[in-house]
């Protein structure tokens, strides 16, 4: 978006084309904004009878799915679990699921957003930060402000004449976790938040019985 | 974790009357053999099942994110992709040379080869040399997770309706009941003593609605949008669920007020 600003500048230069046909007249200041990204995008990582599977869902700012890419069924065998040990579930999630879905990806939310269970492994997705949501019924604030920060990377927000949220971010960083705040109070402006993250569910489990009937 | 050549599963040893080396078209390297349609390496999944040339299924393994593929088949024919086939102009054959090159056209069916299951164990059993190239001893990595196939689904979740779950009029405040009330008279003339407010739900694009249900049991609001297409703005309704008490009747009323602005992507 273009923004012109009626300020000027002060010892402002001259055009060099002089095109205004004025050449002592300044030019206005020309403050160029990056236009607000209000994708909202959604990871889930679902497991049905030992089978992983992981999808992607980006929406607009009503929640419409803009894309949506989702992984095949990644089954682990028990040589496969002895050798991965502890780190096979962060290696499904980070790497075989997460990783691979992120690589197809063409939009460009500014965060993530995925269920509160998978905090363990937050990270970041195609380069951007991720968070972890879950409702809470009974949210309070910190006075005069509008979240509460209750861990070093949680916090509980409250959003307009919507539920609390508590929030778990990727990042210890407070500027960004601020960041994520804003963009989150944003977005509860105009859709529900977590209702997409159950259509992804819903699409996955219903992938995944497709799959069987082949 | 990797062991010897020699203390490798028969089923898995590097045969090279057997071996046929697939080189990617990647700028400096020795053996720079070009492709109709070059595919990135990271698209060939590491472990595949391949059809030879008879009809007969094999097994083939290839090394990720490396410059080359190394596929175990006897005589392998097509290389199809997921979505398109992709047919190599030449290859290297080593170690055997009585079968002419228009016989080593691949074919890697990864659909095939999901995952690892019970009928194949086999499969997560992928040989992958060593980076660094350990010419004299070769050692090998025994396991290697196979990275599975994206696919896009956006036409599929289109089909989900949204779900939207309702407030109750506890949970909203006395002046917001009696504004949806009102509006309940204004667009339906129902008498706000005759009414009773159902639930109430936020954030409505209720101008995008192509199908709705409201399922008052769970208080839930399922519907189904248009597409946006080039709509650059919706607004987003408070939607009321109001009973008409002398009817029996449920309506649904968007708040003419109470209502936002969103400016589509």
């Amino acid at each position: 978006m273009v923004h012109l600003s009626h300020t000027q500048v002060k010892d402002d230069l001259h055009p060099a084309d002089s095109s205004t046909g004025c050449p002592s007249m300044p030019t206005p200041e020309r403050e160029v904004k990056p236009p607000l990204r209000r994708e909202v995008g959604y990871f889930c990582h679902f497991v049905l009878e030992g089978k992983h599977m992981g999808g992607i869902l980006v929406t607009n700012e009503i929640g419409v799915p803009l894309e949506f890419k989702y992984t095949e069924p990644v089954a682990m065998n028990r040589l496969q679990k002895t050798l991965y040990g502890a780190v096979l579930d962060r290696y499904l999630h980070e790497t075989v699921i997460r990783d691979s879905l992120a690589r197809e990806l063409h939009s460009d939310p500014k965060y993530f957003i995925t269920g509160f269970e998978e905090k363990e492994y937050l990270g970041t997705l195609a380069g951007r930060e991720m968070i972890a949501l879950q409702e809470v019924r009974s949210a309070s604030s910190e006075p005069g402000g509008s979240f509460a920060r209750t861990r070093d990377r949680e916090a509980v927000i409250l959003t307009d004449e919507g539920p609390g949220l508590r929030a778990a971010f990727s990042t210890s960083d407070e500027a960004v976790q601020q960041d994520m705040i804003d963009w989150l109070q944003g977005a509860a402006r105009t859709m529900d938040l977590l209702e997409p993250l159950d259509r992804v569910k819903v699409a996955l489990k219903m992938l995944i019985g497709d799959e069987r009937k082949r | 974790m990797s062991y010897s050549r020699s203390h490798r599963p028969a089923a898995e040893r590097l045969d090279a009357s057997r071996t046929v080396r697939i080189i990617s078209v990647k700028p400096g390297l020795p053996q720079h053999i070009p492709c109709v349609h070059p595919i990135p390496i990271e698209d060939v999944p590491a472990r595949v099942s391949v059809r030879s040339s008879r009809g007969e299924p094999g097994h083939a393994c290839g090394r990720e994110r490396a410059t080359e593929i190394v596929f175990l088949a006897p005589r392998i024919k097509n290389v199809e992709l997921p979505h398109e086939p992709v047919v190599f102009e030449q290859t290297t054959l080593q170690g055997a040379s009585a079968v002419g090159p228009a016989a080593w056209r691949f074919s890697v069916v990864t659909a095939q080869s999901p995952c690892a299951t019970a009928e194949t164990p086999t499969l997560a059993l992928v040989p992958r040399r060593r980076s660094g190239g350990q010419s004299k001893r070769q050692r090998y990595d025994t396991f290697t997770r196979p990275m599975p196939a994206v696919l896009d689904g956006t036409d599929r979740i289109s089909l989900i309706p949204h779900r939207r779950k309702g407030l109750t009029p506890r949970q909203i405040g006395d002046g917001e009941i009696a504004g949806h009330l009102n509006e309940a008279r204004a667009a339906k003339g129902i008498i706000p003593e005759n009414a009773r407010l159902v639930a109430v739900f936020r954030r409505t694009p209720v101008e995008l609605v192509s199908h709705m249900r409201f399922d008052e049991s769970r208080k839930l609001l399922l519907f189904k949008l248009i597409p946006c297409g080039d709509l650059r703005c919706t607004r987003v309704y408070d939607l009321a669920a109001v009973r008409d008490l002398s009817t029996g009747k449920l309506h649904l009323i968007p708040h003419r007020t109470r209502y936002r602005t969103v400016s589509l992507s």
